[in-house]
């Protein structure tokens, strides 16, 4: 069943293998769950150097992944986060979460700092540590493709680029090419430890199912589903959001100055990207029926990648690159370099907003459009040279360093993503209490948002507060199955109970698993101590109103507490935000350290 | 022989999902694991190239002098070339003979694995999500294959190589 453990330790070198027991598997399923679970037990807290040897990196994928299940090919990373200083996790797709159990490890956990550059292979379910002086440098693209040469196309490679290696604290760990383990700095946590890569070959592919024929039933009825439910996934990806956010007002611009970026139909997915720039390619995670990753090539550069929104909102919007070519070539170079897009595009956001207000130099700072600057900020960030330097700690800090904290717009240290919560009520709540900090995917409320449920866009009640919270504990379980959440609209409650009953064998209830979810999302809490003071909006939020076809839109401070309150309430915290000691013992979480870390 | 169908492959749908490859496994074995299927996908993002392979009954296999137990006949229903496994030793000649590399010994019985067409309704057709995979009247299939083997003396119109990185010149 799910639950092979390796642990290794790059200092010493020794190598553990362990089963984690079936109880924290049911209590806790796999992925994000789990690894938090294993996180907790190490007794390390907030506070710790994140980057210091004893900082552990998880790496974990979940009871699905392997079966077939659609959207089941999700990894984890859970680590103490460089950038925002507390327990945090990152997602990524591809085919790692697959092939790391055909590998023979359901998680590894990484301790220690090795002597000198190195990289973990996996394989037949042994764990190796190999040097990687010759791959030290690389950009992911040409490491990835080196470690593929060396152990198979089939491998799946987790990588840092040059961003890891320095420690960029938003540097992210890259894979299958195009995608990232990206928020939080999970790769200058592999910097840190001079662990450039962690490479898994399959040896053997079978992945077990409780009951075969029901897993499979669920596989064709789940396909069938997402055929309607994800279909805008599959036709557009996730571009077709550029215009509805540019359309209807919610799209992060000028580094959180407007809700539409002046400009935006030149970077339209429907009447440009998907004409002149869509190469008809679409790609997959492994298994997965929605092959939503589009690839568009650049005319004026040659080159393509596969764009996503995060990316076009952060690297064209925030920054004022409404160019595609340039966007493409932007979205290339943070990629290769090996960073979270998202932060990179809110950090160049931040030093164009204070040039433009000459709280920066025009020879240091950047312009809002420089697409040339902008790409030559991103190598400096990568490098962590000159004013890159002060970038790469992200924008809150940065925007400290540079003498003016008010001007960043982050909550707990983690920058917002492609949703401005001013036109979209639900995000508010959703930006406020994410543990990650302001992290779209904690509860995807602007799903709930964007069509107007609950309420409608900028309702702010007890209907609206608790749509996001069914969202917020259904991402817990898709963060912990693993599944991929575009598939929110197929994998409602019944169907990820017969999905994950059928695969794992155990008898979830609609009930039981939203336990499961409750457990997960205040465990985390506990782990954080997070409390209401955290659970702040950045000021610009409140005090600077955006405009949309000739309407203001703001968070008031009224609006964010009735939200926060009406929240800590059915979460069961108390008014500091802290899980009461009821809500602890009915869910059964505390902090119990084994020193099993 | 009238109505006889064959399995073809429209290499562009493909998304390399590998859905097939299960379909295939569990139809055969009762288990999610693409060692034990009979078409393979090739799934290379950086290239990025996304495809089935899989057999197009040619019978080469099948050939005398190949398989020492005469284990592998033509099924007189749909055509296709199976492998009797219950006569099958695993002794890898089929394997060999295959200019496709679409036979392949499974890791549990150690017995040859190759496409048999489901009987006649094949189980990759139905899992592929996006309809690269269809089995079709023979003369429909023969036309794909012209167009296949077109294909491979297509000249590409654009150079797609990703960006230099800076200061390279590769």
């Amino acid at each position: 069943m799910f639950g092979r453990l390796i642990r290794v330790n790059l200092g010493s070198g020794a190598v553990r293998y362990d089963e984690v027991r079936e109880d924290d598997v049911r209590a806790y399923l796999g992925g994000r769950g789990l690894g938090l679970l294993l996180a907790s037990r190490t007794g390390l807290r907030r506070g710790m150097d994140p980057l210091s040897p004893d900082s552990p990196l998880i790496l974990i994928s979940g009871p699905l992944a392997g079966t077939g299940m659609p959207l089941s090919s999700r990894a984890v990373a859970v680590f103490m986060s460089p950038l925002a200083g507390r327990w945090s996790y990152s997602t990524v797709g591809g085919s790692l979460a697959v092939i790391m159990r055909y590998a023979g490890a359901d998680a590894l956990m990484v301790t220690g700092r090795a002597p000198r550059p190195s990289y973990i292979v996996v394989e037949g379910g042994r764990a190796e540590v190999r040097d990687a002086s010759g791959l030290w440098g690389m950009g992911t693209l040409d490491a990835e493709r080196a470690l593929k040469e060396v152990h198979g196309d089939d491998s799946a490679v987790a990588v840092i680029g040059p961003a890891g290696e320095n420690m960029v604290r938003f540097a992210s760990i890259n894979h299958e090419t195009w995608r990232q383990l990206g928020r939080g700095g999970a790769g200058a946590v592999m910097g840190s430890k001079n662990l450039k890569a962690v490479v898994f070959v399959p040896s053997g592919r079978a992945v077990e199912a409780a009951d075969p024929e029901m897993t499979w039933a669920m596989i064709s009825e789940m396909t069938r589903r997402l055929a309607t439910g994800a279909k805008s996934y599959r036709d557009n990806g996730t571009l077709g959001t550029i215009d509805a956010g540019n359309g209807t007002g919610f799209f992060p611009s000028l580094y959180w100055t407007r809700v539409s970026a002046p400009g935006w139909r030149r970077i339209s997915w429907f009447d440009v990207l998907s004409k002149y720039y869509y190469t008809g390619k679409r790609t997959t995670c492994l298994h997965c029926p929605v092959a939503c990753h589009k690839t568009v090539a650049s005319r004026r550069y040659g080159g393509y990648v596969e764009l996503e929104y995060e990316t076009a909102m952060a690297l064209a919007g925030l920054t004022g690159v409404v160019d595609p070519d340039e966007l493409i070539q932007l979205a290339h170079v943070v990629d290769d370099m090996g960073l979270d897009s998202i932060t990179t595009g809110n950090v160049l956001g931040l030093l164009a907003y204070l040039t433009e207000r000459g709280a920066v130099s025009p020879g240091e700072g950047v312009r809002f459009g420089d697409a040339a600057r902008m790409r030559e900020l991103i190598f400096m960030i990568a490098r962590r040279e000159g004013i890159g330097k002060v970038l790469s700690l992200g924008a809150k800090e940065a925007a400290k360093e540079l003498g003016h904290p008010e001007a960043a717009v982050e909550v707990k240290g983690l920058e917002p993503a492609g949703y401005d919560p001013r036109t979209l009520k639900g995000m508010a709540l959703n930006y406020a209490v994410a543990e990650r900090g302001a992290d779209h995917l904690w509860a995807s409320a602007y799903a709930v948002d964007i069509p107007g449920l609950a309420g409608g866009r900028q309702a702010t009640g007890e209907e609206k507060v608790r749509a996001v919270m069914d969202l917020e504990e259904r991402n817990a379980v898709y963060d912990s199955a693993v599944l991929c959440k575009f598939g929110r609209n197929a994998y409602g409650w019944d169907e990820l109970v017969r999905s994950l009953n059928a695969v794992t064998g155990f008898d979830y209830t609609k009930e039981t698993l939203r336990q499961v979810a409750q457990r997960i999302i205040v465990l985390h809490r506990l782990m954080n101590g997070t409390t209401v003071e955290e659970d702040r909006l950045p000021p610009r939020w409140l005090s600077e109103p955006v405009e949309f076809e000739g309407k203001s839109y703001v968070v008031t401070e009224a609006e964010w507490r009735s939200m926060l309150m009406t929240y800590y309430r059915l979460r069961g915290y108390d008014e500091e935000g802290r899980p009461t000691k009821e809500t602890l013992e009915a869910l059964r979480v505390s902090l119990v350290q084994t020193g099993q870390g | 022989m009238p109505g006889l169908k064959q399995l073809i492959a429209i290499p562009e749908k493909c998304t390399g999902c590998g859905r097939c490859e299960l379909a295939c496994s569990f139809e055969h074995f009762k288990v999610f694991d693409p060692e034990l299927s009979a078409i393979h996908v090739l799934r290379l993002e950086r290239e990025p190239l996304d495809a089935p392979l899989f057999c197009i009954q040619c019978g080469l296999c099948s050939m005398e002098g190949v398989c020492p137990h005469n284990a592998i006949y033509r099924d007189p229903n749909t055509f296709s070339v199976v492998i009797d496994r219950a006569r099958c030793d695993g002794c890898e000649r089929c394997v060999e003979v295959c200019p496709y590399g679409v036979i392949t010994i499974d890791h549990v019985e150690k017995k040859a694995i190759k496409c048999d067409l489901c009987g006649g309704d094949p189980a990759c057709v139905k899992a592929c999500p996006e309809g690269a995979l269809a089995y079709v009247d023979v003369n429909e299939a023969a036309y794909y294959k012209r167009y296949f083997f077109a294909k491979l003396q297509e000249k590409a119109m654009v150079p797609i190589v990703p960006y230099p990185a800076e200061g390279s010149s590769s």
